[in-house]
């Protein structure tokens, strides 16, 4: 039994300090965070500069955090209110011609597009960006330029997609974009081309924050932090971050392959082509239902840090919640098709997404009687984070309900694209997700600005939401049932659906003040609030042992963790064994005096690796606008506009990653290892390193999975493949580019053993992996250049193309990265025990190879194994 | 599969530091430090095992469903379009059955293995999860495969 099993007795009780008359709440009784003379000292080495350039260069996790709250804050309002309202208003009676059909089109495709990809998940990743630190007793994110990177193409992304407003383009075939509708027969104009484009530039962010959030989680934890004594945030952060990986990449995928559809004549959707519009929907659906537990994970783990402190009990059943978190992480895969019930896909296929779609309410269900365990153990504190979390529990019940019964086809045949679905939807991602949201903001409110926000006004906004929220969409569910479709503009009068619709219109009366109230409650409560101590909730987790708001760098001595709520259950958060201590002090004083942050063991949170994070920097902002670059000029077919994009990218991301001077020597490296048992990187980890490229590695596979998924789909989809006057592929030429590719991988991996063994080697090594990978692309370019067919005669033509396109990507990457690395490696920069760059090219043509092997026996082979 | 590591206290609340070169020399790795006397700088312990039996059920349970909606939508598709099937319509009758028991008991029996490591003394609670996961992952295979025997393959 371990501790956290065994000591569920109370919790500290409430001593708080402060009453009404108080300017000051806080919990005096727990542990704080130790602070040592050099704490100014490291707060101004973590702070950004000062000024517009600090603002552009800017890493610094409580900025980033920050800015993506409120940039998706901003989107909210934009996408999610303005919309809503224009929508509820059209809808409020029968027959109504205030906005015609073109413009509620344009609506709604904005609501749910802004909604989905624009709101909630930067404001996730904001949340996560902003609090892990401090959360898991670490300094920073592990990569606060990719974090940076993040927001800027969110920022921009969202910015590209709103700017067809101005073009009267808006994007109009619903939040889906279904093909054929879509496809540039019956969408011409530029509107569609706004949705890929600008969304696919957030999604870009969105993959760069989960692999940032996964790997802070894994590895920047505070020294005896396990994986079962992590906050239940960071776990569903952790799984959040993995499913985004797995969800966004067969979107972007999937947009690609639209965008060469619509852009450049390419057949992936057109049936009269070998293509299939039902290949849209399910490399749409594959991301688009994770994407709803995507959003909700994260809201359960705000949920599961909220609800114990409001009660004073740690969560009951810790093990179940966070088997529940990756069950329904896992489970969220396989629900994709029951969008696409009505289709007409095969019985059986049917009934496995139903059994999917309903067996995932087992761990959603253990989940919310975890909580009403919690509650029912504890003592409720009634302020206004707590009553969110109730809105959430009976809101989102209701939801899942009826999530259960859309899950069964024969009902879901009736209700498909009906407003039960409407209502549904909203109750699941408004009480699921909305409201978990504004119980995280009122309750970390006063971390990070040290102002408590108002319990008057908050009281108001609850009530005003949940009221709002009830009226407008609970009716939905009954006219649904009635029969009123989706998506229409307008509805007959002698239909029976009108009082609804009154009903719907004006609970959102109730929710627009709400929402104005919550913008009133943070700007007064940021001018006005009454102070915050560090822990005015008398919470348990550690972001509460630091100061209200905490330091640049959080931690100056960081924290030694024995359990899941250290702060009930430890009298001090800086004792542990000699080592640790040792260790943790040392952190706080010379010779640690740059950006030091701490690695630990995936599993025990045992120390393993003290490196340095990287600072500062402009290239971020350039990699995002190169990245913008290119989507912008595909929307003006600008082609040559986008190959400045694609240089621009290059080169930022080189000058990026540009290593700086390491800030000790190796003997001082060494030194430190020698008294403290624990490796230093003054120059870059090698063991994040590591961890980043292999996530780097598993997001290309995945985009060459979703490639292989639609080559196979379309192969059975055209039962003559290749196509009858096309000849099949040569032979010579695959085993001749597989050839190089192992040669190239086998070169590197021989320099990088001649540089560890201390012999000469390396840059031989290196630049023959560089000709041998050239000398692959070069091959395939020319046999993709002389090919009897071209990219838009056939499906066939086509999916070549793009999945050999895909290749030579990858091996461009690897390419570029070989030659960086190969330039360091002659000016003599890799020694023994500096040699991460090397590392990772090594691993990179491994992956490459691999991947080029599998694009070689799908394109190549598989024509003469399907006969 | 690094079986030493399941011997490490991970979770135990009394907490230990990384073992020094006196301790446990089984458990560690020594990581590369290129100048001696190496002092006890270590790799930590590899969690790929622990991994692997905690995830197992979910693995399997990933595995099974794209087994079986893959076979079903290609059998399908290639009768619709009038194409030689791998295995047909009868094929994948068989091969859900097959794949839904041989998963089924591999996942109960990836619980029981979670289970066993759970109880080892010191064992991380990680493997508790595992067990749950195990558990979860068994019923879900079993719910997805059991609708094969009414209903038809491709209706």
């Amino acid at each position: 039994m371990t501790q956290h099993d065994t000591d569920r007795g109370d919790v500290p009780p409430d001593h708080r300090g402060a009453d009404d008359d108080n300017d000051w709440v806080n919990d005096p009784s727990t542990p704080l965070a130790r602070e040592l003379e050099t704490s100014a000292e490291l707060n101004a080495l973590w702070d950004d500069k000062p000024g517009l350039w600090g603002k552009l260069t800017a890493v610094q996790n409580d900025a980033i955090g920050v800015r993506m709250l409120l940039t998706g804050f901003f989107f909210l309002l934009l996408g999610g209110s303005l919309d809503s309202f224009v929508m509820r208003l059209q809808l409020a009676r029968p027959d109504s011609e205030l906005i015609g059909p073109g413009l509620y089109s344009e609506l709604f495709t904005n609501h749910g597009s802004v909604t989905m990809f624009l709101v909630i998940l930067p404001i996730f990743e904001g949340f996560a960006i902003l609090l892990l630190p401090t959360i898991l007793g670490s300094r920073e994110m592990p990569f606060p330029r990719l974090g940076a990177f993040a927001y800027w193409t969110f920022l921009m992304g969202g910015l590209l997609y709103y700017s067809s407003a101005l073009f009267q383009a808006v994007p109009n075939a619903g939040w889906f974009a279904y093909t054929p509708l879509s496809g540039p027969i019956f969408s011409p104009d530029l509107n569609l081309d706004f949705w890929v484009l600008g969304l696919g530039t957030a999604e870009v962010g969105a993959i760069a924050g989960a692999v940032e959030i996964i790997i802070a989680v894994l590895k920047l934890r505070a020294p005896g932090m396990s994986l079962t004594r992590m906050p239940l945030f960071a776990w569903a952060m952790l799984v959040f971050g993995f499913m985004v990986l797995f969800a966004f990449t067969p979107l972007i995928v999937g947009s690609l392959l639209l965008e060469l559809e619509r852009g450049f004549g390419f057949h992936f959707f057109t049936p009269g082509e070998g293509g299939s519009s039902l290949l849209w929907q399910h490399l749409f659906w594959i991301f688009g239902h994770p994407e709803v537990y995507i959003q909700f994970l994260p809201a359960t783990g705000v949920i599961s840090m909220v609800l114990p402190a409001m009660v004073r009990r740690r969560i009951a059943g810790y093990n179940w919640m966070v088997a529940a978190m990756i069950g329904i992480g896992v489970l969220s895969f396989g629900l994709w098709a029951h969008h696409m019930f009505t289709v007409g896909l095969p019985t059986i296929v049917l009934a496995f997404f139903a059994s999917a779609s309903m067996v995932i309410a087992i761990p959603a269900a253990v989940q919310i009687f975890s909580w009403v365990a919690t509650i029912w153990d504890g003592r409720v504190q009634w302020k206004t984070p707590f009553l969110f979390v109730v809105g959430f529990l009976s809101t989102f019940v209701v939801g899942g309900i009826t999530g259960v019964m859309v899950a069964a086809v024969p009902f879901d045949e009736q209700a498909h694209d009906s407003y039960f679905v409407v209502g549904h939807l909203h109750y699941v991602l408004i009480g699921g997700v909305a409201l978990p949201m504004f119980a995280g903001i009122y309750y970390w409110f006063p971390k990070f600005t040290g102002r408590m926000m108002s319990e008057r006004l908050g009281k108001w906004n609850f009530w005003l939401l949940f009221a709002g929220i009830h009226v407008t969409f609970f009716p939905m569910h009954i006219v649904g049932l009635l029969g009123m479709p989706r998506r229409i503009y307008t509805y007959p009068a002698d239909s029976g659906w009108a009082i609804y619709n009154l009903i719907s219109s004006l609970g959102v009366l109730l929710i627009l003040p709400g929402l104005g109230l919550f913008i009133v409650n943070v700007y007064r409560s940021y001018r006005y609030g009454r102070r915050a101590g560090p822990n005015p909730w008398g919470a348990g987790t550690l972001e509460w042992a630091l100061p209200s708001p905490p330091a640049q760098h959080s931690w100056t001595v960081p924290p030694i963790v024995h359990s899941s709520s250290p702060l009930w259950d430890q009298d001090d958060l800086h004792s542990g064994t000699e080592r640790q201590e040792k260790l943790v002090n040392a952190m706080g004083k010379w010779p640690l005096k740059w950006r030091a942050v701490l690695v630990v063991g995936t599993g025990d949170g045992e120390p393993e690796e003290i490196f340095r994070v990287a600072d500062t920097s402009v290239w971020p902002l350039i990699t995002a606008l190169g990245t913008v670059g290119i989507f912008a000029s595909e929307l003006l077919k600008f082609r040559l506009g986008a190959v400045a994009g694609a240089a621009l990218i290059t080169f930022a991301v080189i000058m990026w990653n540009r290593p700086n001077p390491p800030a000790m020597t190796e003997e001082e490296e060494l030194d430190f290892e020698a008294e403290h048992g624990v490796p230093v990187r003054a120059s870059g980890s090698i063991v994040i390193a590591r961890w980043a490229l292999g996530i780097a590695l598993l997001f290309l596979s995945i985009a060459f999975g979703s490639f292989v998924l639609a080559y196979f789909y379309l192969r059975i989809e055209n039962p003559v493949w290749p196509p009858t006057d096309v000849a099949d592929p040569s032979i010579p030429t695959a085993v001749f580019v597989v050839a190089l590719m192992v040669a190239a991988a086998l070169s590197a991996a021989y320099g990088r053993r001649a540089l560890l063994a201390g012999r000469r080697g390396i840059v031989a090594g290196l630049a023959a992996a560089g000709v041998a990978g050239m000398a692959a692309g070069g091959v395939l370019a020319y046999d993709l250049w002389t090919l009897s067919f071209g990219s838009s005669d056939h499906s066939y033509g086509s999916i070549f193309h793009a999945l050999a396109g895909f290749a030579l990507v990858v091996l461009f990457i690897a390419f570029v990265m070989s030659a960086t690395t190969l330039y360091d490696a002659i000016r003599g920069q890799f020694t023994p025990r500096r040699f991460s760059p090397v590392d990772n090219t090594v691993r990179m043509w491994i992956g490459a190879s691999v991947i080029i092997t599998g694009t070689i026996l799908v394109l190549y082979a598989s024509p003469y194994l399907m006969r | 599969m690094n079986d030493a590591n399941h011997d490490l206290p991970i979770d135990d609340s009394t907490v230990q530091g990384a073992p020094t070169a006196a301790g446990p020399a089984h458990d560690r790795i020594p990581i590369d430090t290129f100048r001696e006397p190496h002092e006890p700088a270590v790799r930590a312990a590899s969690t790929i095992g622990m991994w692997l039996v905690v995830l197992s059920g979910p693995a399997l349970w990933i595995g099974h469903f794209f087994v079986v909606y893959l076979a079903a939508e290609a059998s399908c598709a290639a009768d619709r379009t009038r194409q030689m099937s791998f295995i047909g319509t009868d094929g994948v009758t068989a091969l859900v059955v097959a794949a839904t028991v041989v998963a089924v008991l591999l996942a109960i029996a990836g619980g029981f293995l979670a289970r066993a490591r759970a109880a080892r003394p010191g064992a991380p609670d990680m493997y508790r999860i595992g067990a749950l996961l195990s558990w979860l992952s068994s019923f879900a295979i079993l719910l997805v495969g059991v609708p094969i025997m009414v209903l038809p393959v491709c209706g």
